[in-house]
């Protein structure tokens, strides 16, 4: 029966975005609608009855594979299925936010030409995601990661005609191949190892591995396993976009607005940190590696939050606030506390949907403006948006009682306790990293939604009901699903089927007993008052004083501009390396393509027998007597040929 | 004694006259040369004791082949001598290679002189039944079937020769069977209305 | 002393004669279905020598076939020859080499 209904779960959104992609022209949006939002519908409401039924049944782990799919020598490769506690509840995750995209996209997409073709990538990207977290390989993961990435492709680059939007696609395809080498890199490593690609059958030789070494050159070398896990971290570095490869998802903004919030918010760029999850068994093994993660995820925490400060375009903002979140929840994996990162991951996916979605709403109010520093004082005119947006808001700085607030002081509370090497660094990161969150969630929120009202935004209105409506169902979740499920997610053994990490006491220092306990006993450390103080640094600058920024800006210069200018990565990537492996793909084009390949070896086939053809054309001289000469002379050869076997014989 | 006189006389005559054919310029010459050759190895069958094929090989090539031969290169009209040299610019290699094939053959038939029966007291077996009535009596009995079937290349012969060469005239007034019998009567009469005139 | 090999040794030598035959000549068709006659009688002496040093009817049985279709060759070479001239005007080998393109 799980069986069936997981395949469902699967196969659903593949078929609706199949249809709607091929049919969708000839039948008409309502058609387009029906057919993908419903296929979504129904693979979330079996993916809520499979977490039901799991949940109702402890331990239970269906691990299937469906069908072999290759196989060579000793080595088969399958398709399977893996359904545990991890998987159902990313499940549910995934299809409920793809699920709220879609009828946000009904309003956001009403007037666009490519409305069909973005329904059938949306429902074709909720068919890829499922298929990455359901898998019970590496091969299927890869699969999956890959098929994401080509969807995301897609949808960055959904209005073609925009030369920014083919820009921005093509830069996070590329940075994308970089992690995803590495991942292959690592499936590859790991599967020379185990002999195998099945999850199972790897983590199981874990401990084997560990003790293997990789020798890098005759002298140097590293353990296997943490080679592995850290190219295996590397993929991860390029799907949640981590320092340094984080430079493609602020370009994603160029996409739809529901495309940023599905994809580069809620599920895609976790796909990365699921993948430590899911990994888990391989990564406890390896403390260095896991100090590499905490290192990556504490600098890009603190970084990539700094420069949602500077940043103007609202989308960009929440961008940045993404990368920084996505920071967190590898912090949290580095520091083994996979649930606390899991946990975070889910109500992140809430809130920062909401929060996309919001800010979706308020682009489509003005038409298509993005620039904060166009708005103001749109709170009396949208007022549902600006309900939503500062419980949205509210969730991400993690003020107490709201979704966010458990995530992330579960994992502070993690970081704190930690043992692992830097962890020290990893827990001011974070701490500062609150105080940045707080004060660039709410500089935006000031500045949209407070101040003066702009003379062109007097007659604003809220945007129609499909938009509307999923920033209400998704506001929902956003204040309350932490409530019942950061006790058993966090602390108790919720995950223990699918995650190997450390007792909650060892992890926390702490015994959970209530969530209101919780919440009393995180009022104790420091993280909420920080918050709470960096709501009020924003509301000095960017309310009462607004001309603090300013000056601050031009007091520290250098230091605005390496954030405005986003620590040069961008210059780095686009005039040192992009330059370099240009000029050298155009030598070796140049020189290999064109010079060897196509002139001597292609052309110069065809060439060779053309000069030869000519010459055996020659003999083609349509005489009679040519050809019955040629047979006289066959004939004398055939004859000699007998003669030589004769005298063979006879000696 | 006699028989090695009568091979080897036979023989050079009917190289040469093979000979003749491949060189004369005259294509009537060439017939001629080639009616010599057919006569010539006629006896030599004889020799052999072919009698019957001897005799047909002369009664039909020469009485009825050759003659063939010598009416179209009279049809054509091309029996006048080209100045030209008559042979083309392959020959010397021809003749070369022509020479190799014939030194082959003859070493094949020499090596191989060993696996021929050459049984000098051949039974005169003919000579009291008769090589025609011999052949006959095969003919009709066992090889009744390819028999048949060569009487039916003979025909079918006949008939592409007649159907090449055939040139319908094209002022011939004849009849059209199925034309005459696909007669539809309402195409051959049609009724027309005709107004009053005032 | 008349052996086999006399007779087919003489066989040989007229066939070599037809087929250089065949291609030196530049004249015309009609030499060329002289040679090929003149192939065949070198190939029927062989037979009716085999047929009579080996005692075997089959040999001229054989041969009576072989006359046979080759006079039906012959009436349809011969055909063919005259439906040529009439539509090139000539029967020249050299001239014939439509095969070329």
């Amino acid at each position: 029966m799980l069986y069936q209904l997981s395949v469902l779960v699967l196969v659903v959104p593949l078929i609706g975005g199949i249809l709607a992609g091929f049919l969708g022209k000839t039948t008409g949006k309502t058609f387009t609608n029906t057919v993908t939002i419903f296929s979504v519908l129904a693979s979330f409401l079996i993916s809520s009855y499979i977490l039901y039924t799991i949940l109702n049944q402890p331990d239970l782990i269906f691990n299937q594979n469906i069908y072999r799919w290759l196989e060579i020598g000793s080595y088969s490769f399958n398709i399977g299925l893996l359904i545990d506690n991890l998987t159902a509840s990313m499940m549910v995750v995934v299809t409920f936010i793809s699920l709220m995209v879609h009828i946000y996209s009904i309003g956001y997409m009403h007037d666009d030409p490519g409305y069909h073709r973005f329904f059938s990538y949306i429902s074709l990207f909720t068919f890829a995601m499922l298929s990455l977290v359901m898998a019970n390989n590496f091969l299927q993961l890869f699969f999956g990661w890959e098929a994401v990435g080509v969807m995301s492709y897609l949808l960055i680059g959904f209005w073609f005609t925009k030369e920014s939007a083919i820009k921005a696609n093509f830069k996070a395809f590329i940075i994308n191949r970089v992690g995803d080498m590495f991942l292959l890199l690592g499936i590859a490593l790991l599967f020379s190892l185990s002999g195998s690609l099945d999850y199972s059958t790897v983590f199981s030789s874990g401990p084997m591995i560990n003790n293997q070494l990789f020798f890098i050159t005759e002298n140097l070398s590293v353990s296997a396993l943490t080679l592995a896990c850290i190219l295996l971290f590397g993929g991860a570095m390029g799907k949640s976009a981590q320092m340094p490869l984080h430079v493609w998802l602020p370009d994603s903004m160029e996409g739809p607005t529901p495309i940023s919030a599905l994809i580069h918010a809620a599920t895609m760029v976790t796909a990365g940190v699921f993948m430590l999850a899911r990994m888990s068994p391989l990564f406890e093994l390896s403390e260095s590696a896991l100090s590499f993660v905490l290192i990556i995820g504490s600098i890009t925490a603190i970084t990539t939050g700094l420069l949602g400060l500077v940043q103007f375009d609202i989308k960009r903002v929440i961008a940045y606030s993404t990368l920084s979140q996505l920071g967190y929840m590898v912090v949290a994996a580095g520091v083994s506390a996979y649930s606390a990162s899991l946990f975070h991951l889910m109500t992140h996916a809430f809130f920062k949907a909401l929060l996309f979605l919001a800010a979706g709403s308020v682009i489509v109010a003005l038409h298509h403006e993005q620039d904060i520093r166009n708005m103001g004082g749109l709170r009396k005119r949208l007022p549902v948006t600006y309900t939503t947006s500062l419980i949205g808001t509210l969730a991400l700085i993690g003020f107490p009682g709201f979704s966010g607030f458990f995530s992330k002081d579960a994992l502070i509370e993690a970081v704190a306790h930690s043992t692992v090497y830097a962890h020290e660094f990893a827990y001011y990161c974070v701490l500062i990293g609150v105080f940045v969150t707080s004060l660039y969630s709410f500089r935006l929120l000031f500045i949209v939604f407070h101040g003066p009202l702009s003379e062109h935004n007097n007659n604003v209105q809220e945007p129609q009901l499909s938009i509307v409506l999923p920033l209400i169902l998704l506001s929902i979740p956003s204040v309350f699903v932490a409530w019942p499920t950061v006790g058993p997610m966090v602390f108790d053994s919720f995950f223990s089927n699918s995650i190997v990490q450390p007792t909650s006491i060892e992890l926390f220092g702490y015994e959970f007993t209530d969530s209101l306990h919780f919440l009393t006993h995180a009022l104790s450390g420091p993280v909420t008052y920080i918050a709470i103080s960096g709501i009020g640094v924003a509301y000095l600058f960017y309310i009462k004083q607004p001309e603090i920024p300013n000056k601050l800006a031009l007091t520290f210069k250098p230091i605005y501009k390496l954030l405005r200018e986003k620590y040069y990565f961008d210059y780095l990537y686009e005039n040192i390396l992009a330059k370099f492996f240009s000029s050298l793909g155009n030598s070796l084009w140049n020189l290999g393509d064109i010079k060897f390949i196509d002139n001597y070896i292609v052309n110069g086939t065809a060439r060779k027998i053309e000069s030869l053809s000519n010459k055996a054309q020659l003999l083609q001289s349509g005489y009679i007597y040519h050809y019955a000469l040629m047979m006289m002379l066959g004939l004398s050869v055939f004859l000699g040929w007998v003669i030589i076997n004769k005298i063979g014989m006879a000696s | 004694m006699i028989k090695e006189l009568i091979f080897y006389s036979f023989s050079s005559v009917l190289i040469c006259s093979s000979l003749a054919v491949v060189l004369f310029r005259n294509p009537v010459y060439s017939a001629v040369s080639l009616i010599l050759s057919f006569i010539t190895s006629g006896f030599l069958w004889l020799l052999l004791e072919a009698e019957f094929l001897a005799i047909v090989l002369i009664l039909v090539y020469v009485g009825a082949v050759m003659v063939l031969f010598l009416f179209v290169i009279m049809m054509l009209n091309i029996n006048k001598e080209t100045e030209k040299s008559s042979f083309n610019s392959v020959a010397p290699f021809a003749v070369f290679i022509g020479l190799i094939i014939v030194a082959e053959l003859i070493t094949i038939i020499w090596i191989n002189s060993s696996q021929f029966s050459t049984s000098s007291t051949v039974i005169q077996q003919s000579s009291q039944m008769g090589n025609t009535l011999l052949l006959g009596t095969e003919l009709f009995t066992n090889y009744i079937l390819d028999f048949e079937i060569a009487g039916f290349i003979l025909l079918l012969a006949i008939i592409v020769a007649i159907s090449l060469t055939l040139r319908p005239r094209k002022n011939l007034k004849t009849q059209v069977a199925s034309e005459q019998i696909n007669v539809d009567p309402k195409k051959r009469m049609k009724l027309v209305d005709l107004k009053e005139t005032k | 002393m008349l052996t086999l090999q006399s007779y087919l040794t003489l066989g040989a030598i007229i066939f070599s004669i037809g087929v250089i035959g065949i291609v030196i000549n530049r004249k015309n068709i009609i030499i060329i279905m002289m040679c090929i006659e003149l192939l065949l009688i070198a190939v029927n002496f062989n037979f009716i020598a085999f047929s009579y040093f080996n005692q075997d009817l089959a040999g001229q049985i054989f041969v009576f076939f072989i006359l046979t279709v080759a006079a039906a060759e012959a009436a349809i070479g011969l055909a063919i020859l005259v439906a040529l001239y009439r539509n090139k005007k000539t029967i020249d080998v050299q001239e014939l080499n439509s095969l070329r393109n």
